[in-house]
């Protein structure tokens, strides 16, 4: 019992100490060595965020809009791919199910700088378009593997009785498969979300500044000598993927439980 | 794989849109009725929290109230966007992301050598007609300014101290090396080609080789290469009693600021001769923080604006900079509780009024005073030097 | 089987990411390292790129930094994250939602991970303080260099926090679905917790770690972000020079920034591949045993 408690308070220190010392600094706009504890303290980094709320909240906003739509596009473009990797055997399958995943395992500078130029070209750069092509791009597989994995288990009987009934393959999609498949979608989108609003690199070249975002918000904070703000708005940054994923927590719970109900 | 191909040729063929510039009018009421109520994208290196604040606290909300515009401060270091500008310009795509741009020095230079500055702008802004002396901004680092750049403000090189931890201050390049060898590990600056960076090697280079005035006129090779090992030699001495053993440097000014406030350096460096002040006054530092400039002087140069080619709102942008240049817009910047930077007006030019306001400006206790500034006053030279300097310096301590 | 049309169409929406933006971009990215469409620059010596990066010592230098900087982080965060997922799963259930903390590095960005680094862990930072507060040194001098170190140990930390939550997650999820009635077998037959790790849970967890390990070595290979904001270790990580030759140099250099994404690319696909290989062959040999 006690190496198991010994573990936790390990587990508790190591990954909350961060957001401790965050918390402090965001109330304390000097700490300097070798004080434990800032010796003043001051709400100078929340009145600062407070009058600098309009961009704030636009940049958050728009980098969520950006995520979202990344998330919805991501399910369009694999839901019928995923389908037929879960269904259907053909020659070479395994091959392309290996190969479209390298988009999100091999280092996405090495090909978004040549996209970059494409973007230019087609007049995609600096735009929402673009940068959710961009961000689909890295985080695609993601949702394709969950969806493949969620088309395998539920197996095949539902979309055949579907189809038996006369439903059409739109009717099958959104009646049958899509609510079934929602716990991959979900699984799959928490992780093309967080890909999505929380990298910099890519908004930053395929953005260009012009998508506001919060992650290019933040940067110039991290980058100066304004620790106290940036620990701040490093806090606010976790939020809302916080927020959102309390919301499906409970969205599920209560999915499931009218559902099982009904049946 | 030949249809990838072909779909990816396909891509490339689509060609850029047809080229038309806008005409812009020589009349100035003409150009405020068109730039009102539009948005201007202002494009800034991000490193300095009293900068940004200054801009989103008083220009914004300035030009919002008298010209119905919104001014959005775009944060990006100067060789980024004037990289993007000539991806922009070679791809052919006619509208920009960029109305105003901060630039100077080598930035300015490419910028202009490849077209991709809109101008001759200057003479258009009814306030640098009123306020500003030509004279005194015809070069930019050396490089011809023509017009294409707008004067914003005017900048010295200082060195910061806190005088409660530090009495004898070292003046000058000997002293310095002398009192970092006393101090190890209390002194570094910052790894170039970070702004602050290469203009402490450029005074180091000046000092050690005899002066800046051999390097007026055009980048000289072969002077280069002859001088090159003394300043070099300066900076080998130094390195091993650098802070971390001159193993590394922080990345940026912003690094080191943060080094100094924590107290793991001494002396700090800054190209603002007011930003101690605004730290002071922003809590940020002690009130015994001081400034110094070396007895072998101190460089200062003027920092510009500009309107990159293919900015969308050509109107809007002259407007904002027209306001940047006002008496009023030029004091406030020139207060150190805001930024601190000098005015790039002539007082002469000015109103009684306004002239005794800039003189009686506070520039608080940490700030030297403007006589012992102008008397240690180094120009900048040719942008090449810059480039050329930086290049040595990466040879040398970059790879080691 | 060959795949009907309707498969093809089927999966053709996936071409918009794979073909128009990844191999595009890609191709793009080797024709611009060999000096061809670069913006109206031209270059006579298509090779230059490639010929300044080899023979310079700086590209040999970095190269094995990033080298190590991706395996060690890489396997300490797979080490720390199959111990911590082993010991949630062995908590009673009541104690297992305290494992829900080990997922707060997923929600935080790469670029705060970095940041989190340098309030901790410079000279003048938290732990410093803490430690001349413990009596363990007694100045900031004392403090170890871990930030810009030469061997981007603040990188490793960095990439450590943030991926082993990812190696919990994925192995966690393969813990679930291990037969408990194995391990109560050997814990009545009075095999150690060590024991039944090495011998049972282990082996099961073989699949998952290389997955995991491959998916983490070549993203910690060519990340940028945690780099960049940790800043300054000479002579810094391919991506970092990357960014240095793209946007901060001479722009005629810009081809240099393309050929080390190249090599960058080439490296982490050779790897994928070699891995993934020599695991399939280790696994069939596993199975004639």
């Amino acid at each position: 019992m006690i190496a198991k408690r010994f573990f936790i308070t390990m587990l508790l220190l190591f990954f909350t100490l961060p957001l401790v010392v965050l918390l402090v600094y965001s109330l304390a706009p000097v700490w300097n060595y070798p004080d434990i504890i800032p010796r003043k303290f001051s709400s100078g980094s929340y009145d600062y965020i407070f009058s600098q709320r309009n961009g704030i909240l636009l940049s958050i906003g728009s980098s969520f809009s950006y995520a979202m739509a990344t998330v919805i596009f991501t399910v369009i473009i694999t839901i019928l791919p995923a389908q037929v990797f879960a269904r259907k055997k053909f020659r070479g399958r395994v091959l392309i199910e290996t190969v479209v995943i390298a988009p999100a395992l091999l280092p996405a500078m090495s090909y978004a700088m040549g996209a970059h130029y494409i973007f230019l070209r087609t007049g995609l750069s600096d735009s929402f378009i673009g940068l959710v092509l961009i961000l689909s791009t890295v985080s695609y597989p993601y949702m394709l593997r969950a969806l493949t994995a969620g088309f395998i288990a539920y197996g095949e009987e539902y979309t055949l009785c579907s189809k038996n009934l006369g439903a059409g393959f739109f009717t099958t999609l959104f009646q049958v498969e899509l609510p079934l498949l929602l716990p991959s979608i979900i699984s799959g989108g928490t992780i093309v979300f967080l890909v999505s609003f929380s990298e910099y690199f890519l908004v930053f070249l395929i953005g260009g500044g012009v998508v506001p975002s919060y992650s290019g918000y933040l940067f110039p904070f991290l980058n100066s000598s304004e620790l106290s703000i940036a620990s701040l708005l490093t806090l606010i940054f976790m939020i809302v993927p916080f927020l959102l994923f309390m919301m499906i927590e409970m969205f599920l719970s209560v999915y499931y439980k009218k559902r099982f109900i009904q049946i | 794989m030949n249809k990838i191909f072909s779909f990816f040729l396909l891509l490339l063929l689509v060609s850029c849109g047809s080229k038309k510039q806008n005409e812009v009018s020589a009349n100035f009421e003409e150009v405020i009725r068109k730039g009102s109520n539009s948005t201007v994208r202002f494009v800034m290196w991000g490193g300095s929290s009293a900068v940004n604040k200054w801009v989103d606290t008083y220009v914004a909300p300035e030009v919002k109230k008298r010209y119905n515009i919104k001014l959005v401060r775009v944060p990006a270091d100067a060789s980024v966007f004037v990289n993007k500008l000539l991806s922009e310009k070679n791809a052919g795509s006619v509208k920009g992301s960029m109305d105003i741009i901060w630039i100077n020095g080598e930035n300015f230079k490419n910028a202009k050598e490849n077209g991709l500055l809109w101008g001759p702008v200057a003479e258009k802004l009814p306030n640098f007609t009123a306020f500003v002396n030509p004279e005194t901004i015809k070069f930019d680092f050396g490089f011809p300014v023509e017009g294409y750049e707008v004067p914003y403000g005017r900048a010295q090189f200082v060195f910061v101290y806190d005088s409660a931890k530090l009495t004898d201050i070292p003046d000058s390049y000997e002293k310095l090396l002398k009192w970092v060898k006393n101090n190890p590990g209390k002194f570094t600056y910052p790894q170039p080609p970070d702004f602050t960076a290469s203009a402490f090697i450029r005074q180091v280079f000046y000092s050690e080789t005899g002066g800046h005035k051999q390097y007026e006129g055009k980048f000289d090779k072969v002077l280069f290469d002859q001088t090159k090992s003394s300043w070099l030699k300066y900076l080998t001495d130094l390195s091993p009693h650098l802070w971390n053993n001159g193993a590394n440097h922080p990345k940026d000014i912003a690094a080191l600021d943060t080094l100094f406030e924590r107290g793991e350096v001494l002396i700090n460096m800054n190209y603002n001769q007011a930003d101690a002040q605004n730290r002071i006054l922003a809590g940020r530092y002690p009130s015994t923080v001081k400034t110094f400039v070396m007895k072998e002087g101190s460089v200062y140069n003027t920092h510009f604006t500009a309107i990159p080619f293919n900015s969308a709102n050509k109107e809007g942008a002259m407007v904002v900079l027209n306001f940047l240049l006002s008496p009023e817009a030029q004091l406030s910047k020139n207060d150190p509780a805001n930024w601190g930077d000098f005015t790039v007006l002539d007082l002469k030019k000015l109103s009684k009024d306004d002239r005794k306001k800039f003189e009686t400006l506070d520039l608080g206790s940490s700030t030297l005073p403007l006589s012992v500034l102008e008397k240690q006053a180094v120009p900048e030279v040719a942008s090449e030097y810059v480039e050329a300097l930086e290049k040595e310096w990466e040879k040398t301590f970059s790879n080691r | 089987m060959k795949p009907g049309y309707k498969t093809i169409l089927k999966l053709s929406p996936l071409a918009i990411p794979f073909i128009f933006i990844f191999m595009s971009g890609i191709v793009l990215t080797a024709f611009q390292s060999f000096g061809i469409m670069f913006f109206g620059y031209n270059y006579e010596d298509n090779l230059f790129a490639y010929k300044s990066l080899f023979t310079e010592a700086w590209f040999y230098h970095s190269f094995a930094l990033t080298l190590f900087v991706a395996i060690s982080s890489s396997l300490l965060s797979v080490i720390c994250g199959v111990l911590i997922s082993y010991n949630i799963w062995r908590l009673p259930d009541s104690l297992k939602r305290f494992g829900i903390v080990a997922k707060i590095p997923l929600i935080l960005p790469h670029i705060a991970v970095g940041f989190i680094v340098i309030l901790l862990f410079s000279r003048s930072g938290v732990f410093s303080s803490a430690s001349t507060a413990l009596g363990l040194t007694s100045g900031i001098e004392d403090f170890p260099g871990i930030l810009y170190s030469r061997y981007g140990l603040d990188i490793i930390l960095a990439n450590i926090y943030k991926e082993t939550p990812f190696v919990i997650v994925m192995v966690y999820a393969v813990l679930v679905k291990t037969d408990n009635r194995l391990i109560q077998t050997a814990s009545m037959l009075g095999a150690s917790p060590v024991r039944i790790f090495y011998r049972i849970i282990l082996p099961a967890l073989v699949p998952i770690i290389n997955t995991a390990f491959i998916i983490i070595f070549v993203y910690n290979f060519g990340s940028f972000e945690i780099p960049y904001v940790l800043g300054s270790s000479k002579p810094g990580l391919l991506s970092m020079r990357v960014y240095d030759y793209f946007f901060m140099k001479d722009l005629s250099l810009r081809p240099v920034a393309m050929a080390i994404l190249m090599v960058i690319f080439v490296f982490s696909m050779s790897f994928v591949y070699i891995y993934s290989r020599v695991i399939s062959k280790i696994d069939i040999r596993d199975r004639k045993l």
